[in-house]
């Protein structure tokens, strides 16, 4: 009796780990913004720019992360579905994205699983299989743009 | 209906009239709030060293028009023209904005990177410089902009003095103002220290007309060394470099 108890509490276990881990791994629900409120009256660049690189962003990597992400969190009554502006670590996030072929420019979100951190020059990078990555960080969010082997 | 007078149809028909008629196609321009708002500036650009301790809230619009509104605070520390430090927390990102006369850096915490750039030798040009080159507004960058060139007051089209408001427990002037992109409102402090206490911008050119507020708690006496505008990177932070988001956008577009 203990040891299916036991049982029983590690599926559960592995099961909310598995919610959590997709959740912020994101894409749940496949909202996707289209603006934001201006932040400042006196700015000289007022275009949505930012916007458009991250619809771009989501192309590239949302279409296996969102079937991936939708069972576990809708399910749960989640919807952690919105804005591209939260910061994820690497590891956090592996399970909810399947790597795809990505060209030298692309930015994405998140990253592929199995990257390793490499510095050089000073600065780091992330390694993905053949594919590296450059973190780059900005007021509201980090993303990393696909680059030749520095 | 047929019992109704026709003398109080032509009346109420002659005040619709000039009511139509006498609405301006253009909202005024009440020059009391613009005067507010430059001697509001003025004063800012007078103080030396301030804390402001802001929580504001943004709307972000998904593509189905249902906005989802995030809140945070900025902690911002200016010791002019040379030092600046701001950190802001909300539920998405966590950001230290150092800034010591020399060098600029972005750190955030949750994903340990940071990025360091070479500054120019103001907290102005340090602004324009991150605008210019990244596409990158400081938080809350109004408060350093009011009062210099880059306040831009002919870009209003309407401007309305609404009344005194109280502010968390300070009694304010409320104005109103309109420009092509927003509409914006500000409550500033009434007395002898006219500072800014709240501000909300409303973007009019997504439908849902998405907001951005801010609430400020001013330190006119803070306290600090000079040790607080520079950064020494943890153990174990990244480098990393500074996004510049006005050309992927080009790359993207």
């Amino acid at each position: 009796m203990k040891r299916i108890f036991l049982a029983f509490l590690s599926v559960s276990l592995l099961v909310f780990i598995v919610a959590e881990v997709n959740a912020r791994g994101r894409g749940g629900g496949g909202h996707h913004e289209r603006s934001q409120a201006r932040s400042s009256i006196n700015s000289g660049h007022h275009s949505n720019h930012s916007n458009a690189y991250r619809n771009n962003g989501n192309r590239n990597v949302n279409i296996n992360s969102n079937r991936n992400v939708n069972v576990n969190v809708n399910n749960r009554g989640y919807h952690h579905g919105c804005c591209y502006h939260d910061d994820y670590h690497p590891l956090a996030i592996a399970a909810a994205v399947t790597a795809t072929a990505i060209v030298v420019g692309s930015i994405v979100h998140s990253l592929p699983p199995s990257c390793q951190t490499v510095i050089s020059n000073g600065f780091a990078y992330q390694q993905c299989g053949d594919t590296w990555y450059q973190p780059q960080i900005s007021g509201s969010s980090t993303t990393y743009i696909v680059v030749n082997a520095p | 209906m047929n019992k109704v007078p026709k003398i109080v149809v032509a009346l109420l028909a002659s005040l619709f009239v000039t009511t139509a008629f006498s609405q301006p196609d253009e909202p005024a321009i009440d020059p009391g709030a613009i005067a507010a708002l430059e001697k509001m500036g003025g004063y800012l650009r007078t103080l030396k060293a301030f804390r402001v301790q802001a929580i504001t809230t943004n709307d972000t619009v998904l593509e189905d028009g249902q906005k989802i509104q995030h809140e945070g605070t900025a902690d911002i520390l200016a010791n002019v023209p040379k030092g600046l430090r701001i950190h802001t927390d909300n539920d998405r990102h966590e950001r230290l904005f150092l800034y010591d006369g020399k060098a600029f850096t972005l750190w955030g915490q949750r994903m340990d990177y940071y990025a360091t750039v070479d500054a120019p030798d103001t907290i102005g040009k340090l602004a324009d410089m991150l605008e210019e080159k990244y596409g990158m507004d400081l938080p809350e960058i109004d408060l350093f902009r009011w009062g210099t060139a880059k306040m831009d007051t002919t870009a209003i089209i309407g401007a309305m003095d609404v009344g005194p408001a109280v502010i968390n427990g300070t009694t304010c002037q409320h104005y109103a103002f309109r420009q092509d992109d927003i509409d914006w409102q500000i409550w500033i402090q009434k007395g002898d220290y006219p500072l800014p206490r709240k501000v909300v911008i409303t973007t009019k050119t997504d439908d849902a007309r998405p907001q951005h507020t801010a609430e400020y708690q001013w330190d006119l006496a803070p306290s600090f060394n000079d040790a607080a505008f520079t950064f020494d990177p943890p153990k174990g932070a990244l480098r990393v470099v500074l996004e510049d988001t006005l050309s992927s956008d080009d790359a993207n577009e």
